[in-house]
């Protein structure tokens, strides 16, 4: 836990050139270690903790986990997916919930209110689908397929698609891709 | 499908119509084209379909038109199928976001290439596999009981860690529906038989207040 708000206090904050002051948590026995809290102390971080057992007071967290949740449940049933595909979907539906309406943003999406570009979603397909990865001419034979199977399973930062490939088990990253999304 | 002045009706097809419109304009060479015979004498023009049905018959206006008035009673638009079925596809691909967040971000152009969306009529399974709630449990139930005793609601409490002074560990509770009045006892062990023994005791009650 300690080693990941780190790497995410480092990441956002070079990003957004600017500092982190609040941080608030359930206080749960992931955020008290000892290292934890120097941390804070050491980069001037105010560590809100909630009362005990007062997740309320935690709300926009609380309600962003149901969010993210309902979002993978759904996007695991509509395919059929085994629930072994959570990780990437949860991933997946971090990435959508950037770049959905909020309550609090009026007409702005969380994507657009952090780096300041509006989003565009032409390149969105249905989580799950099956896709045809073309192969590349290096790494065929004349008369073999042109292109494999797999499973979309995400999105890459430069615009291609994560997909995976159930019979390596192994993640490919390519933007060579004819999406399917009817079949399931 | 147009209703015709006997009541009858007849159709046409592939037609761009908008129903807000005041004036839509009917091109006679597209009607020709399929299969609709005219006939024009008189500055009077009488429109057959290809069974030889009579669809229109209008007088010719002052501004070179023929004037009709369609009753139209059922349009059939395909396109606005597509654009539903569309909505579907960018719902799904929106890991099966509600239509109304999906429609506002369309609407207001929160996001670039997004289509415009439609509300759907129904919902779909998966929806409601993955994110169905509990229904409110709203107070709207109508009160059963019109005097007291007629219905009364009963739970039993217990068993508590301490045992009371007379070493009960339970108490069945009873509410008169119409006045919420609580009657309670303590009893020392949970079992089936004591509403048979309550009840005489609780009429008893009642009956002398």
């Amino acid at each position: 836990m300690f080693s990941v708000f780190e790497k995410f206090c480092a990441r956002v904050e070079r990003q957004a050139d600017n500092r982190l002051k609040i941080l608030r948590t359930s206080g749960g026995g992931e955020y008290k270690s000892r290292e934890f809290n120097k941390f804070c102390e050491e980069k001037g971080i105010v560590h809100e903790v909630t009362a005990p057992y007062t997740p309320q007071h935690n709300g926009l967290a609380e309600r962003r986990n149901r969010m993210l949740v309902d979002m993978t449940r759904c996007m695991l049933k509509g395919k059929g997916l085994l629930n072994g595909y959570w990780g990437e979907a949860v991933t997946t539906a971090a990435y959508i919930l950037n770049r959905c309406p909020t309550k609090r943003l009026r007409f702005v999406t969380p994507e657009e209110s952090w780096s300041g570009v509006k989003p565009h979603v032409q390149h969105l397909k249905i989580f799950g689908s099956i896709c045809y990865r073309h192969i590349l001419d290096e790494k065929r034979k004349k008369l073999d397929d042109k292109s494999e199977p797999l499973i979309l399973i995400g999105y890459h930062p430069t615009g291609a698609y994560k997909l995976y490939d159930p019979e390596r088990q192994t993640v490919v990253i390519s933007r060579d891709v004819v999406v399917d999304e009817i079949a399931s | 499908m147009i209703t015709r002045k006997d009541g009858k009706v007849a159709y046409m097809n592939d037609v761009l119509y908008v129903p807000s419109m005041k004036n839509n304009l009917l091109n006679l060479v597209q009607l020709l084209e399929k299969g609709y015979t005219m006939n024009m004498q008189q500055k009077l023009i009488e429109i057959y379909d290809s069974q030889q049905r009579l669809v229109i018959r209008a007088p010719l206006s002052k501004n070179k038109t023929f004037k009709v008035n369609l009753d139209t009673t059922e349009i059939q638009c395909l396109a606005v199928a597509n654009v539903e079925d569309e909505s579907w596809l960018w719902h799904y691909r929106y890991g099966h976001l509600n239509f109304k967040s999906l429609n506002q971000l369309s609407s207001k152009k929160m996001v670039e290439r997004l289509p415009q969306i439609e509300l759907p009529a129904k919902i779909r399974e998966g929806c409601v596999i993955g994110k169905q709630p509990r229904k409110a449990f709203t107070d709207s139930a109508p009160k059963r009981a019109k005097q007291v005793l007629k219905v009364r609601h009963s739970d039993l409490c217990g068993p508590l860690d301490t045992p009371s002074l007379g070493g009960n560990k339970y108490f069945p509770t009873f509410v008169d529906e119409f006045s919420r009045k609580i009657w309670v006892y303590l009893i020392k062990e949970r079992c089936f038989l004591f509403l048979k023994s309550f009840v005489p005791v609780l009429k008893d009650r009642l009956t002398t207040g």
